[in-house]
């Protein structure tokens, strides 16, 4: 084996090693994260399920999560439109502005949000004040699926559409909204585990209810309640992992059927 | 076509016109969450920067005393890592010094990791390429805490490395060194970010003509030669880019000191979150994440101006 | 002829780069009409503002005596060939041609006998189902003209649609377009930047460049009355020898005094620097005229190129000579070139 393909497969291994430690952890027979493994066992998953919080966090989630990636993409969807197909002065700025979430250390973005909903607006905590808060860090990730997903479709095929009679609206539910599906369904998925995911703005905007990252992360004091902890972590890093690789299919496949070039 | 010429010139043109109209409509409800959810916060960020907080009571009086206190100097030196500071409120400094030199590591750590990986991928991987990325791209999408709190497992006392070791017979004793230090930090920051990094780095690899390293080849070049002339120059711009992308929101990363750092191993948004929380301090946390924003904005500022530099005075002597 | 598309005064900015600086001209109806030009000319800005997809900067556009101004795409009665087809992915062959009718609200029947018309006038019968992925460059381009033709369109725009086929195909589409064209009787505004396929097509050509028309001619006319040296050298090749205007229908230059037609329309005062224009077929090698050397023979089957040095010029001159003798100069040899009077023409730059 030539060195550089070591170096991937070293690479990929230190990449996943960890997170699959996680995961072995969790189906071992054993209150402790440790070696050597005492034997496979799901207690700690049937467990889990018992423990009311932990339910009621993850329903928080789940609703948070369907909520912000509804709103998020029917957002993007329009603003993904304009900076692709429109010119309009301050363009560039806008789309520049627009990404700013991601390189702003999301800790200045929480207090900046803690600050003018507490000492301005005068508004309590609540799990509304976070889906707020992930509406805006998932709304550069959606907008640059959606636009990548639209830069890929000859636009002359929705000129082609208004040369045929159809008016914009038309245009855009016959013929752009189609083309894009796999970009919305690309959007949706991961504005899904961002918000689902996301910890230090839930962390700092939410009121007495938990996220699950949230519960997660008050469950890691407990060392006595690790294994648990262990189990619902694995879930999540396997219902992710599903869906990103969901996402990444769907947007993939949508880029190479619609390309002329390769017929 | 600059910006300039679309404000003046074209907006004359009433379809011009129309098209921006429906543009600007079109965009009206990002701008809205931009404004309301990121400029105004940032703007009331920085309205409480200037005031302070009295015990419980919020003084609404306009002052630069957070920014004063930040900078205010002292007799008596507090010694840190063989520096001394000559501040009256040392902390925030050490802090803003330490975070920004282990996230500087931390990204020259992930570029170096990363760029042969990102190479593998462009040149060596030939079938199911696809499913490579998608490996790759999956870490970055699943949960940060997670993947954080995965090194707390394996390196932690009663950790994978340790238990592994022990019941290997190697060692009797747990290691206490691998957790709760700034070498945790950074080996888990780079765990966290450099897939983040691979990804634009093969894209900008990706690009580049192959027969431009055949011409290359042809003229003479070495496979080495190639590599540093031809290759690496043409990379750079999306390294650099990928680079700033993890150096810039490391600098304030919150969870990974907080789950593996330890007291030695904290960084300035341990400090920002302390201020708004136990110590009861928001309008001094606002000063502090203001400075540090300002901080990283002018390092980046004077990095790219280097970099712009230096390939200036290389194309001048090229 | 009735004009049906009328062009005045128009303009395009895009920025600070001008595409139109000023077009003004007509379109007769049931004229197959081309512009042609070199990429970037603007001739496709032309055709999309004929489409209503651009709008004019300045200027306006009419079809059939109503002013076109801010009318969008779907309100003319244009309809487009797209240079990439554009034919919807998403959709097969009988959806594609039935895009637009679905605006049209006809019924059901009606639409169904329209599809299969189009399908049979481009001989696409049995394709209806056919998705869109599986079909060849040819078929893609058959399928755009048949949803354009199938809304029944006064005018059919055509950009470039046979750029992208291989030489045999075109060549083919060329003869089937022409016939099309005659029998629907409706007017086709063709975008091409290749003169002969212009010249194969067309009933009158424009020649357009840098944001300019130069000419608006029959192929014929272009050819032999080119207004400048951009056309004649644009379409077909020209010897092109610097002159001065020494008198009336005469030219002095390195070559002597000359007469020579003037096909410029304004007229040129004695002394102007001209150039002296003379296709190469027009040339013959003989016993009379000027002397000068075979420097390059080139042979084609049906002619023989030659390039002759002549004394006295800084460029060779090409001719064409048509090969009925069988007989082949050798390169060196001394030859006399000489053309007829009336094939000298006088074109300023």
């Amino acid at each position: 084996m030539r060195p550089l393909t070591i170096y991937a497969a070293l690479f990929m291994a230190f990449i996943y090693g960890p997170v699959l430690l996680l995961v072995v952890f969790s189906l071992n027979d054993n209150t402790f994260a440790t070696f050597p493994l005492k034997g496979f066992t799901l207690r700690h998953y049937v467990e889990m399920w018992s423990q009311a919080p932990m339910l009621a966090a993850l329903g928080n989630s789940l609703r948070i999560g369907l909520g912000v990636t509804l709103l998020t993409t029917a957002i993007a969807i329009p603003a993904a439109l304009a900076l692709t197909r429109f010119r309009f002065p301050g363009k560039p700025a806008i789309l520049g502005a627009m990404m700013l979430p991601l390189v702003i250390p999301s800790i200045v973005l929480a207090v900046s949000l803690l600050v003018i909903i507490l000492k301005f607006l005068n508004i309590p905590l609540s799990l509304w004040t976070v889906a707020a808060g992930h509406v805006l860090i998932c709304l550069p990730f959606c907008t640059s699926v959606l636009m990548s997903r639209m830069e890929g479709f000859d636009p002359s095929l929705e000129e082609a559409s208004r040369d045929l009679g159809s008016p914009p609206w038309q245009t855009f539910r016959r013929v752009t909204l189609p083309l894009a599906m796999p970009g919305v369904i690309s959007s949706l998925l991961l504005g899904f585990i961002i918000s689902f995911d996301e910890f230090v703005i839930a962390f700092f905007l939410t009121g007495t209810d938990n996220t699950l990252p949230v519960y997660l992360y008050s469950q890691l004091r407990f060392p006595n309640r690790l294994p648990a902890t262990l189990a619902l972590g694995s879930l999540i890093l396997v219902g992710s992992t599903l869906l990103v690789v969901i996402a990444e299919i769907l947007r993939r496949r949508g880029v190479q059927s619609n390309n002329p070039g390769d017929l | 076509m600059s910006s300039a010429t679309t404000n003046g010139v074209a907006l004359r043109d009433p379809a011009r016109r129309r098209e921006a109209f429906a543009g600007f409509w079109l965009i009206t409800p990002a701008l809205v969450v931009m404004v309301s959810m990121l400029a105004l916060p940032m703007v009331a960020l920085v309205v409480l920067s200037f005031w302070t907080q009295d015990g419980f009571t919020l003084d609404t009086t306009f002052t630069l005393d957070n920014y004063r206190r930040l900078f205010a100097t002292s007799e008596r030196g507090v010694a840190w890592m063989g520096m001394t500071f000559y501040l009256e409120y040392p902390v925030p400094a050490i802090l803003m010094i330490k975070s920004l030199v282990m996230s500087l590591t931390a990204t020259v750590a992930v570029v170096l990791m990363a760029y042969p990986m990102a190479y593998f991928l462009a040149f060596r991987v030939k079938r199911n390429k696809a499913v490579w990325i998608i490996l790759l791209t999956i870490p970055f999408w699943t949960s940060y805490l997670l993947r954080v709190f995965s090194w707390k497992v394996v390196l932690g006392f009663n950790g994978a490395i340790n238990s592994g070791l022990i019941s290997l017979g190697i060692i009797d004793k747990p290691l206490e060194f691998l957790l709760y230090n700034p070498a945790a930090v950074m080996i888990t920051l780079s765990h966290a970010w450099v897939t983040f990094v691979v990804l634009p780095i093969y894209v900008s690899l990706e690009k580049i003509d192959r027969s431009m390293l055949e011409a290359a080849a042809d003229l003479g070049d070495s496979r080495w030669r190639r590599f540093r002339r031809i290759t690496l120059p043409l990379s750079m711009p999306g390294t650099i880019a990928a680079a700033l992308m993890v150096f810039i929101p490391t600098v304030g990363d919150y969870v990974t000191p907080q789950l593996v750092g330890g007291t030695g191993g904290t960084m300035i948004g341990s400090l920002v979150q302390q201020l708004f929380t136990k110590q009861n301090d928001a309008p001094m946390g606002a000063a502090v994440s203001l400075v540090m924003m300002l901080v990283i904005a002018l390092l980046v500022l004077l990095f790219l101006t280097l970099v712009g530099y230096w390939k200036m005075r290389a194309r001048r002597q090229g | 002829m009735t004009p049906q598309i009328a062009i005045q005064g128009v303009t395009k900015s895009f920025g600070s780069f001008q595409a139109l600086k000023g077009v003004t001209f007509d379109i007769a109806k049931g004229e197959f009409f081309s512009m042609l030009g070199a990429s970037g000319c603007g001739k496709t800005t032309l055709l999309r503002i004929l489409a209503g997809i651009e709008q004019p900067t300045t200027g306006r556009v009419s079809i059939d005596a109503k002013d076109m101004t801010g009318v969008p795409p779907e309100r003319r009665p244009t309809n487009m060939v797209f240079q990439s087809y554009a034919i919807f992915p998403h959709m097969n062959v009988e959806e594609n041609i039935g895009y637009g009718l679905k605006n049209l609200k006809l019924s059901r029947a009606e639409a169904a006998a329209a599809i299969a018309g189009a399908l049979e006038m481009v001989k696409l019968e049995g394709m209806a189902k056919r998705n869109a992925h599986a079909l060849s460059g040819g078929q893609r381009q058959r399928v755009a003209l048949a949803r354009a033709l199938v809304m029944r369109p006064k005018v059919l725009l055509l950009d470039e649609p046979l750029s992208a086929l291989d030489k045999k195909l075109r060549e083919d589409m060329q003869l089937e377009l022409r016939a099309m064209q005659r029998s629907l009787g409706i007017t086709f505004v063709f975008v091409t930047h290749d003169q002969e396929e212009a010249m194969t097509l067309s009933d009158r050509i424009a020649i357009v460049s840098g944001g300019r028309i130069l000419q608006i001619d029959t192929p014929k006319r272009l050819y032999d009355a080119p207004v400048n040296r951009e056309v004649a050298e644009f379409i077909g090749t020209m010897n092109l020898i610097p002159a001065r205007v020494s008198g009336p229908g005469m030219v002095e230059g390195a070559l002597g005094t000359l007469s020579a037609a003037f096909a410029d329309v304004a007229p040129r005062e004695t002394g102007a620097a001209v150039h002296l224009a003379l296709r190469p077929e027009r040339l013959r090698l003989g016993d009379e005229g000027l002397g000068g050397t075979v420097r390059e023979a080139v042979y084609l089957g049906d002619r023989i190129t030659y390039l002759v040095d002549v004394p006295g010029l800084a460029a060779p001159l090409r001719v064409a000579d048509s090969n009925r003798s069988g007989e082949m100069r050798r390169i060196g040899a001394p030859v006399r070139v000489s053309w007829p009077d009336d094939a000298g023409l006088v074109l300023g730059d």
